[in-house]
């Protein structure tokens, strides 16, 4: 029998809508188990020593066609409300990831919602733009 | 000791015992007998016999040993008899240049190294130790400031692998001075070291040319499926040709900077100069000079003239002198009354 190749693909920079201010999406990783999404942010003057982050548990990304959600099931280097990562600074940075359930790579419009309530301090990423042809194979660790 | 030391060490005093033309055919017992005896511990049959069939097939060591056993003689035997696994004979200046050669490279890749790597280390160590006269002094006879321990050096390898092998990486990069995240495809052609930091220089395709990356400034590096772009040899021969330091201004070509050094200050520059075009145009009978760069300014060319601006004087380009004495202002100004 044919071993399956568990081949993982990442979509580098996507284009998105999100209000100002939200930490940069910057790549998107479709992976066999799971969908991993890295973010970068910096913080600024509008809070006071930078202020807090956190992301709700009930984040999801949604397929725009079919409206299917898939939920958060970890965050990295940024912690699940109600705990809060405080920044100490204005000049303060943060790298950090949230893992979904999988999605397979498809041509597709995806939203990444943290909350709808509120678009001004969630963190919610519309109209993600995912490209097949822009789609590049991550090499395994094991192919290293 | 390592493990793997420890056995190449065992590969080493069965090699001599299968190649002792006194006492040929050693016995099982005489094997285990002469790595208690070298080693200082005990050794079991099965141990010693894994031992020899790593010699003759174990794929990493590659030694290939050609061993047999010789029931007429009761003892193993190379059925080639020039064999050795000490192929290269090492003299002991070649020893003394392995040992001051290992302990370098161990400096500045410490644990951050392959496993192929280890065991070539491993053999050369044991090689090394076989030779080495018993009671020698193992204390540490060299040292540098270079650390292994900050921040992005763990991405070495990864970088090591990817510029060896082509293969194009996606990183995470934060910029110090943008202050912005920002994801780069990269096609690593080089590591450099610099003032005991470590970069990858590389194609970027987001910047579409040759650019220098601090390790401490990546996250995540990922090798990447996909076609490797060449960068020409003469670009990257070219590329650190004329800068001192790393990061050369922006839009800025070669410059001819002068600058007059008290005496002490020009016995260092006669002895380390900054940069290959650097000359000394004349010298004055106090034992002042005037010395004379070619290259393309950088922030750390900058930095090296405000931490000597106590022995020497920039005397040419203009915007060079302006630079250091605003620097210089800004450092004794309150930050609301700086000029930048």
């Amino acid at each position: 029998m044919k071993k399956t190749e568990s081949v993982s693909y990442l979509i580098n920079e996507p284009h998105y809508k999100a209000t100002a201010g939200r930490p940069a999406l910057l790549r998107i990783e479709f992976a066999p188990d799971y969908t991993k999404v890295d973010f970068g942010y910096q913080t600024n003057d509008d809070y006071f020593k930078g202020g807090w982050v956190r992301i709700a548990k009930e984040t999801f990304i949604r397929l725009q066609s079919s409206q299917r959600k898939f939920s958060l099931v970890r965050a990295e280097h940024i912690p699940i409300a109600p705990e809060q990562h405080h920044f100490s600074t204005i000049k303060d940075w943060l790298y950090f990831s949230l893992y979904f359930q999988p999605i397979a790579l498809q041509d597709m419009m995806i939203d990444l919602i943290e909350d709808e309530t509120d678009d001004e301090t969630n963190f919610n990423y519309y109209h993600i733009e995912i490209k097949r042809e822009h789609a590049i194979q991550i090499m395994p660790y094991s192919m290293v | 000791m390592s493990f793997n030391k420890e056995a190449f060490l065992r590969y080493n005093i069965i090699d001599s015992c299968l190649t002792n033309k006194q006492h040929p055919y050693p016995s099982m017992a005489v094997l285990i007998e002469k790595c208690v005896t070298e080693i200082g511990k005990t050794f079991s049959v099965s141990a010693i016999q894994k031992d020899i069939k790593a010699m003759k097939e174990d794929v990493l060591l590659n030694f290939n040993a050609p061993i047999k056993f010789s029931k007429s003689n009761n003892g193993y035997y190379y059925t080639d008899p020039n064999y050795s696994i000490k192929k290269i004979q090492l003299q002991p200046q070649d020893i003394e240049a392995l040992r001051a050669a290992i302990e370098m490279l161990s400096m500045y890749t410490g644990s951050r190294v392959n496993q192929q790597f280890n065991v070539a280390v491993d053999k050369v160590l044991a090689a090394v130790h076989a030779h080495e006269e018993p009671g020698r002094n193992k204390r540490k006879i060299i040292q540098s400031d270079t650390s292994q321990h900050y921040k992005g050096f763990e991405h070495f390898e990864t970088f090591l692998h990817a510029a060896s092998h082509r293969i194009p990486v996606c990183f995470v990069h934060y910029s110090y001075t943008n202050r912005n995240f920002k994801s780069v495809i990269l096609h690593p052609v080089f590591l450099k070291e610099f003032q005991n930091r470590w970069y990858v220089v590389g194609f970027s395709e987001k910047h579409d040319e040759l650019r220098t990356f601090g390790l401490d400034r990546i996250y995540e590096p990922k090798l990447l499926k996909r076609a490797y772009k060449e960068t020409d040899e003469q670009v990257t021969n070219d590329y650190f040709k004329h800068i001192y330091g790393v990061y050369p201004f922006r839009d800025m070509g070669v410059q001819e900077i002068e600058f007059t050094v008290l005496p002490m200050l020009s016995d260092y520059l006669n002895a380390f100069p900054i940069h290959e075009s650097q000359e000394r145009v004349n010298q004055l009978n106090k034992g002042n000079a005037r010395f004379r760069l070619q290259l393309i300014p950088s922030v750390e060319l900058i930095s090296l003239f405000l931490s000597l601006t106590g022995q020497m004087r920039i005397t040419k380009p203009q915007w060079i002198k302006e630079h250091i004495q605003e620097t210089l202002e800004n450092a004794l100004t309150d930050e609301k009354n700086r000029k930048r």
